[in-house]
C-alpha cells in the first residue's frame, strides 16, 4: 500500500517536472548533471539566495530557458549590466518594487570590468600581491557588491543568479570575496566545444588590426583567449594562444604583460618559433634592445630556418646596429622564402640607402610598391632616396602619393617638410613655403621646418618676414638671437 | 518509510539550514568553539573590558572572512543587553562606505547616522544644529536641498541621509562635501558627544553605552602617493578622533591591518586586537583531532532537524568516513563547512548524502580556492604545509587573508598558547 502511494507521488512529481534534460540536445551527461543540481537548488532554496553560474552566453540562455520551463509559476527577469554599470542594488530594488519578481538573472557583469586596470592585471599572468595591490583600478561594481551583501539580503527576498564567464568568477573570488562567500551555490558549465577549431580561429591575427582596437575591445579578446588557455590541455595549442595573448597586450603597449605571455608560450612549447619571433619583435620595436632581439630571432631560426618573419625581424635589428650588409642578407633570406614580403623589400631598401646605394634602394622600394601600391611608408622612403639622387621632381611625386594614400599618417609633417626641401632645391620657393607652413600647422615646434622656411623666405628676398621668423627662432636657439636679427635687419635696410 | 514528498521537504529544510549568513544570538545552531580555538571568546574578553572599565574603551576586533565575527558581535550585544546595558550595533552598509576611497569622515558620519537612528529617546538638537550650520557650506554641492527647520529626529535623519546619499552617488560632490565638513569634525564630535551624553542621562547610572561598528573591515585599501593607505589613515592617524566619542566603541578592522607592520602601533592605541582563528580539525602532526571534529559534527547536527540528532549515520551521511571527510576538508573553517554541506545537499537527490556528493562539493570548493592562488604562490604553500609556520611577509599574509592558509591555536601541555598554520585542506591535492 505504502509502496503504491510512493510510486504515485513520484509519477506525479515526474509529470509536473517533465524537463530533466538528460536527453535534450546540447546537454551532455556532465552539463545535464550540473543543470539538475542547479534546478534542484532553486527548487529547495527559500528566501534571499545568491547563485553563480559559470557559462558561455549561449549556455546561459539555455539555462535561463530551462529555469523558466521548470518553474513556470515563478516570475523571472533578466537583468543586463553594461560597461557603465557601477551599482546593481538600487536598480534591482526599483525593478523589484515595480514587478515583484522571484528570480533575477544577472548577465553582463564582465562588461563592467573590461575598462579597468585591475582587469588587465587579472587577465595577465605575472601579477603579484593581489591583496596588497591598490584597489584604485578595481571596477566600482565589485566593491559595491562586496560591501552591499547585507543590503541585498535584507531587502530583496529573491533568487539572484549571476551568469558569468570564468574570469569573472576569479574576479569575484579575489575582489568581492565577502559577496561570493554568501553564495548558495556555484555551478560550472564547461563547454567541451571544439577547442581546437576555436583556438585556430583566434590566433595569428594581423597585428595592425590589434593596434586598431580600443582598450576595451582588446580586453574582451584577451579574456576570451585566456579562457581558452585555461581550458586547453594541448601544449602546442596553449603555447600559440599564450603568444596571441601576448600580441594583444603588446598592441596595447602593455609590454611587461606581453613579455610574460611570450615567455610562458616559450616555456610551454619551446619549439613555438612564432613565440620566439614575437618576443624578438617586442625587444626590437618596443623595448629597443637590439642585440637581445637578434639572439632571439636566431633562436627562432634554429627551430625554423624558413621563418620569413624571423629573418625580417633580424634584418631590422641588425640594421639598427648599423650592420647594413648583414641586414641586407637577412632581408634577402626572408625574400627567398616569401618574394612578395613587401616589408622586407622596404627594409632592404632602407639598408641600401644607408649604404648610399641609392639606385638599388629605389629598385627595392619599387619591388615593394609593385606588390603593395598603397604602401605609404615605402613611398615616403623612396622620395628620400630620390632626393639623394637629386631627382626632386620624382621625389615630390613620391611624397604626394603618401599624402593621398594616408593624409593622417602620424609622420605626415615630416613628409611635408621633405617635400618642401625638394621644392626648394627646384627653386620653387613659394610652394616650398606652403609646404613648410603645413608642417608647422601640425608640429609648431619643429625647429628644422622654421629654419627651412626662413631660408626659403631669404631666397625670395622677403626680408621682413624673414626677420620675424628669425626673431621667432631666437626663442629656440641662441645662434638665431641677436646676431641673426642684426644680420637680417641689415639686409632690410 | 518516507514518501518522496517528505524526503523533498526534509532536504529543503536541511538545505536552507545551511546558509552562510551570520547566526542571530540565541540561535540553537550556535556552537561554542572556544576550546578548539585557543579559548578566544569575544563575549568574555571584549565584554569584560567594557563592563569593568571606568573610562570609555575603544577596542578593535578582527577576523578572517567568515570566521564568525558578526555572529560573535551579535552575541556580545545580546549578552550586554541581558545585563542591562545599552548597545547600538550597526553594520556600516553601502550608504556609509560604499565609496572606493572611504575616509575618516565617512566613518564619523556613519557613526552619527546610526547613533541618531538608534538612540531615539535622546534629544537630537545638538547634531541637528551642527547639521544646520553645515547646510550653508554644502548647499551648492547638494543635489537636493537640505531642510531642517524642525528639530525632529526623523527629519534630521532624512536630511542626514541626503548628505550621505549625495556623497555616495557623486564622486566629485563627495570630495567637496568632505572638504567642507573636514574642518568641522571636531565640532561634530562635540555635538555627537552632547547627544550621547543626553542619551546616557536617560539610562540608569551603571548602564554602559556601547556602539559596535561592524563591517569596517571591508573598507578597501587605497594607497596614497606616499605609500600610506586609507586604512592606516583612518585607524592610525585618526585614532584620537576615533577614541573621542563619549561611549564605549568596538570597531571592526581589516585583518590585513592587524597583521601589517602597524600591528604594534595598533596595539599601543587600542590594546590587543581580537582575532578569531579556525577550529583545529587536525593536530600539528596531521592526525585528526577528535575534539575539533566533534565540534564540527555538533555544528552540523544542530542545523539538522531534531529527528536526525541521533542518526547522523546512516540517515544523513551514508558512512562515518563521508562525514569525517567533509569535516576535515573544511579545515575547521565554519563558513566552508556550511558551504560544503550546502553543496553536498545540492548534489543529493535523496538522503543519505553519499561519498560522491561530498567529493563533488569538495572539488567545487577546491576550484574556488585555486582561483585565489597565484602561480608563484604554490611553492610557498608547499613550504607552509611542510613547516606549519608562516613568514610574516606580504605574500604569506595575503595567503592568510584569502584563507588559503588557515591559522590554528591551542594550549600545549605546559599551558602555553601555541599558534600554527596550515594550507587549506582542499588545496593539499594541488601541492607538489
Amino acid at each position: 500500500m505504502a509502496k503504491q502511494q510512493q510510486e504515485n507521488e513520484f509519477e506525479k512529481w515526474e509529470r509536473e517536472n517533465p524537463t530533466r534534460f538528460e536527453d535534450f540536445d546540447g546537454w551532455n551527461p556532465e552539463t545535464a548533471e550540473v543543470l539538475n543540481d542547479l534546478l534542484r537548488a532553486l527548487r529547495r532554496k527559500k528566501g534571499f539566495s545568491l547563485f553563480f553560474v559559470q557559462c558561455s552566453p549561449a549556455r546561459g540562455k539555455r539555462v535561463m530557458q530551462a529555469i523558466r520551463e521548470r518553474f513556470p509559476q515563478k516570475r523571472l527577469v533578466q537583468f543586463e549590466l553594461n560597461r557603465q554599470s557601477e551599482t546593481l542594488y538600487w536598480d534591482l530594488k526599483e525593478r523589484y518594487q515595480e514587478e515583484a519578481f522571484e528570480v533575477a538573472c544577472v548577465t553582463g557583469v564582465e562588461q563592467a570590468m573590461y575598462s579597468y586596470e585591475d582587469t588587465k592585471r587579472l587577465a595577465g599572468w605575472s601579477s603579484k600581491e593581489i591583496y596588497n595591490y591598490s584597489w584604485k583600478g578595481v571596477p566600482p561594481l565589485l566593491s559595491h557588491l562586496n560591501l552591499g551583501r547585507e543590503v541585498f539580503e535584507a531587502n530583496l527576498p529573491i533568487v539572484l543568479i549571476f551568469f558569468v564567464p570564468n574570469f569573472a568568477i576569479n574576479y569575484f573570488v579575489q575582489r568581492a570575496p565577502d559577496f561570493f562567500d554568501w553564495r548558495s551555490g556555484f555551478f560550472k558549465f564547461v563547454e567541451s566545444s571544439d577547442l581546437q577549431k576555436d583556438s585556430k580561429e583566434l590566433v595569428d591575427k594581423e597585428f595592425e588590426k590589434y593596434q586598431a582596437l580600443s582598450q576595451e575591445e582588446r580586453m574582451v579578446k584577451i579574456i576570451e583567449i585566456r579562457e581558452k588557455i585555461i581550458a586547453s590541455s594541448d601544449k602546442e595549442q596553449k603555447s600559440s594562444l599564450l603568444r596571441e595573448q601576448g600580441r594583444l597586450f603588446a598592441s596595447g603597449h602593455d609590454y611587461s604583460q606581453a613579455l610574460d605571455c611570450y615567455d610562458r608560450a616559450i616555456a610551454t612549447n619551446p619549439n613555438n618559433y612564432k613565440a620566439w619571433n614575437s618576443k624578438g619583435d617586442l625587444l626590437y620595436y618596443d623595448i629597443k634592445r637590439y642585440k637581445e632581439a637578434i639572439a632571439i630571432y636566431d633562436h627562432a631560426l634554429e627551430i625554423n630556418p624558413d621563418s620569413q618573419d624571423a629573418w625580417y625581424g633580424r634584418g631590422n635589428a641588425i640594421g639598427r646596429l648599423e650592420r647594413y650588409e648583414e641586414a641586407i642578407e637577412s632581408y634577402e633570406m626572408a625574400l627567398k622564402i616569401k618574394p612578395e614580403y613587401y616589408h622586407a623589400w622596404n627594409g632592404r631598401a632602407i639598408a641600401l640607402r644607408n649604404l648610399e646605394r641609392y639606385e638599388e634602394a629605389i629598385e627595392s622600394y619599387d619591388r615593394a610598391l609593385k606588390i603593395k601600391p598603397d604602401y605609404h611608408i615605402a613611398w615616403a622612403n623612396k622620395g628620400d632616396a630620390l632626393q639623394n639622387l637629386e631627382r626632386y621632381e620624382e621625389a615630390i611625386k613620391s611624397y604626394d602619393r603618401v599624402l593621398t594614400i594616408k593624409p593622417d599618417f602620424h609622420y605626415v609633417w615630416n613628409i611635408w617638410n621633405n617635400r618642401g626641401d625638394a621644392l626648394r632645391n627646384l627653386e620653387r620657393y613659394e610652394e616650398a613655403i606652403e609646404s613648410y607652413d603645413r608642417v608647422l600647422e601640425i608640429q609648431p615646434n619643429f625647429f628644422t621646418a622654421w629654419i627651412n622656411r626662413k631660408n626659403a623666405l631669404a631666397n625670395l628676398k622677403r626680408y621682413e618676414e624673414e626677420l620675424k621668423a628669425t626673431i621667432w627662432l631666437s626663442r629656440f636657439n641662441l645662434n638665431f638671437s641677436l646676431l641673426g636679427i642684426i644680420e637680417v635687419t641689415l639686409l632690410l635696410i | 518509510m518516507t514518501s518522496v514528498q517528505d524526503m523533498e521537504d526534509l532536504l529543503d529544510e536541511i538545505y536552507n539550514a545551511f546558509t552562510p549568513t551570520p547566526l542571530q544570538p540565541g540561535d540553537p545552531a550556535y556552537v561554542d568553539c572556544r576550546s578548539v580555538r585557543g579559548d578566544e571568546d569575544v563575549v568574555e574578553d571584549l565584554g569584560r573590558t567594557i563592563r569593568r572599565s571606568r573610562d570609555f574603551t575603544y577596542q578593535l576586533y578582527s577576523g578572517y572572512r567568515g570566521s564568525g565575527k558578526t555572529t560573535e558581535l551579535l552575541r556580545l550585544k545580546k549578552d550586554l543587553e541581558d545585563r542591562g546595558h545599552k548597545v547600538v550595533y550597526f553594520a556600516a552598509d553601502a550608504e556609509d562606505i560604499s565609496v572606493q576611497d572611504a575616509q575618516y569622515t565617512d566613518i564619523l558620519l556613519a557613526c552619527t547616522r546610526h547613533l541618531l537612528r538608534q538612540l531615539k529617546d535622546a534629544n537630537p538638537s545638538p547634531i541637528l544644529n551642527w547639521l544646520k550650520a553645515r547646510v550653508r557650506d554644502v548647499k551648492d554641492v547638494m543635489l537636493t536641498e537640505i531642510n531642517i527647520d524642525d528639530a525632529n529626529v526623523e527629519v534630521g535623519l532624512k536630511e542626514f541621509a541626503k548628505l550621505t546619499a549625495t556623497m555616495r552617488a557623486q564622486p566629485r560632490q563627495r570630495q567637496k562635501i568632505r572638504e567642507s565638513i573636514e574642518p568641522h569634525t571636531e565640532t561634530l564630535i562635540q555635538a555627537l558627544n552632547a547627544f550621547i551624553e543626553e542619551a546616557r542621562s536617560h539610562l540608569p547610572q551603571k548602564t554602559r553605552l556601547l556602539a559596535i561598528a561592524d563591517n569596517l573591515d571591508r573598507i578597501v585599501p587605497i594607497f596614497r602617493e606616499n605609500g600610506r593607505s586609507n586604512q592606516e589613515e583612518i585607524f592610525l592617524d585618526r585614532h584620537e578622533q576615533l577614541k573621542a566619542l563619549a561611549c564605549h566603541i568596538i570597531y571592526t578592522v581589516p585583518i590585513s591591518l592587524v597583521y601589517s607592520r602597524w600591528a604594534t602601533e595598533l596595539k599601543d592605541n587600542y590594546g590587543l586586537p581580537q582575532v578569531l582563528p579556525s577550529i583545529m580539525v587536525r593536530q600539528e602532526n596531521g592526525d585528526p583531532y577528535n575534539k575539533g571534529l566533534n565540534i564540527l559534527r555538533d555544528i552540523i547536527r544542530r542545523r539538522l532537524p531534531s529527528s536526525f540528532s541521533d542518526s547522523l549515520i546512516p540517515d544523513v551521511f551514508e558512512s562515518e568516513e563521508v562525514l569525517q571527510n567533509l569535516c576535515l576538508m573544511s579545515g575547521g573553517y565554519v563558513r566552508d563547512l556550511v558551504q560544503l554541506m550546502q553543496e553536498a545537499i545540492t548534489k543529493t537527490e535523496e538522503l543519505p548524502i553519499r561519498a560522491r556528493a561530498v567529493q563533488r562539493a569538495v572539488d567545487d570548493l577546491r576550484d574556488v580556492y585555486r582561483r585565489a592562488v597565484e602561480e608563484y604562490q604554490w611553492e610557498i604553500l608547499g613550504s607552509v604545509h611542510e613547516s606549519k609556520e608562516i613568514e610574516n611577509d606580504d605574500v604569506q599574509r595575503s595567503l592568510l587573508l584569502n584563507r588559503c592558509v588557515l591559522e590554528y591555536r591551542y594550549f600545549d601541555d605546559k599551558g602555553d598558547k601555541r599558534t600554527w598554520y596550515d594550507v587549506h585542506p582542499v588545496l593539499w591535492k594541488e601541492l607538489k
